[in-house]
């Protein structure tokens, strides 16, 4: 076969379009289009056809097929997200119960602190407030870490970077820090963001994640911290909330299953 | 639009068909250029299927276990001078498929045809 602009460019199109794909699948593809090309320069020879006949016909072969070549591309990318293998796991166990009592404690003591205000924590009853706090913020330290450090290989800079703001927001908010109690929303948005790219949360879940996530920083940055009607509490519960049930969320898909280790080669 | 997963469209029907009716004349198996060629020459059509379309629909039917593959031995390629060859053979569940298919499209057929018949 020789080497004709035609046959160069469908081969460049291959190169191009399976870039980034596993080689063996690179290399599968490459192959069957090879033999293809092969089998019709052949033919072509075989019955007298013109070079340029036949390079026109594999030039229409080839521009007519790039559509499919794109959803192909594409339908691979999304199948590669979605056969990562998951199984419940111990650790994925422990991480999805740090999650959910995150989730639940400092949903509860919001919720009393809307008719109650600052006495949930300083009232007759205090001592559940702050003990409420204590557990909600090392659940939620212990869930941040425990992911980071759980998925080596599936955890990126980003991700790291991410748990380590979120644990120490979630250290603030034992002591009341505004500044780093917005650091556990901002940190655990890009830790949800990092995992979910790389499969060990559902990717939708990882992105309403960090929309809740973002959207409760940027309220904890403009809000009033320390409201005192029952009106302005409300307001407090309803932009913490949808960021609280989707720890809960992350909490329930981690009980589910968290992907195994990936294969080493070699 | 999304198809319904396992639905055929007709390329995929097509290919099918040509499978088996090359197993039928004694070529149990198949590599994607001779499939285009037959596809081709069934349809009267000018010329082979695109690339892209070919092979993403022959992916797609092996995916749905309606088509085996099998790569020839290299040293059989490398004697004939030639890349290595993918061959294609149609598995039980896509004779299955292919005669569910080929039965809807006659029932889709029947209806139109009494409809155009003189009353």
């Amino acid at each position: 076969m020789n080497g004709s602009p035609v046959t160069g460019l469908i081969r460049g199109w291959v190169d191009l379009y399976t870039r980034g794909m596993p080689a063996e699948l690179r290399a599968a593809r490459r192959d069957e289009i090879d033999d293809d090309l092969w089998c019709e320069h052949e033919e072509a020879a075989a019955t007298g056809r013109s070079a340029r006949s036949r390079d026109t016909d594999l030039a229409l072969r080839l521009v007519f097929g790039i559509p499919a070549d794109i959803t192909w591309r594409l339908a691979y990318r999304g199948r590669a997200t979605s056969i990562i293998e998951r199984s419940p796991t111990m650790s994925g166990r422990v991480l999805g119960t740090l999650a959910i009592i995150g989730g639940l404690a400092f949903g509860s003591l919001l919720i009393l602190f809307v008719p109650f205000g600052d006495s949930v924590w300083t009232g007759r009853f205090g001592v559940f407030g702050v003990l409420g706090t204590l557990v909600g913020a090392i659940a939620f330290a212990g869930a941040a870490a425990g992911l980071a450090t759980q998925f080596p290989d599936r955890i990126g800079p980003l991700g790291a970077l991410g748990a380590l703001l979120a644990v120490l927001g979630a250290i603030g908010s034992m002591g009341g820090s505004t500044g780093l109690v917005t650091l556990l929303p901002i940190g655990s948005a890009m830790l949800s963001w990092d995992i979910g790219r790389s499969g060990v949360l559902p990717r939708r879940l990882s992105v309403v994640h960090a929309a809740a996530a973002i959207i409760l920083a940027a309220g904890l940055v403009v809000a009033d911290l320390a409201p005192a009607d029952v009106g302005s509490r409300a307001s407090f519960l309803a932009l913490f909330t949808p960021y609280l049930l989707t720890w809960v969320a992350i909490g329930l898909s981690l009980l589910r299953g968290v992907p195994l280790p990936r294969a080493t080669t070699g | 639009m999304r198809r319904k997963e396992g639905a055929l469209v007709p390329l995929e029907v097509s290919i099918l068909g040509t499978a088996l009716e090359l197993r039928s004349r004694g070529v149990a198996e198949a590599h994607g250029f001779l499939l285009a060629k037959e596809l081709r020459d069934g349809s009267q059509a000018r010329r082979l299927t695109a690339f892209g379309t070919l092979y993403k629909a022959l992916d797609r039917l092996e995916r749905a276990g309606y088509l085996a593959s099998r790569w020839e031995e290299p040293d059989l390629a490398a004697a004939d001078g030639r890349p290595r060859r993918r061959f294609y053979r149609i598995t039980l569940t896509g004779e299955s498929a292919l005669a569910e298919a080929t039965a809807a499209e006659q029932a889709r057929a029947l209806p139109r045809s009494a409809a155009v018949q003189p009353r």
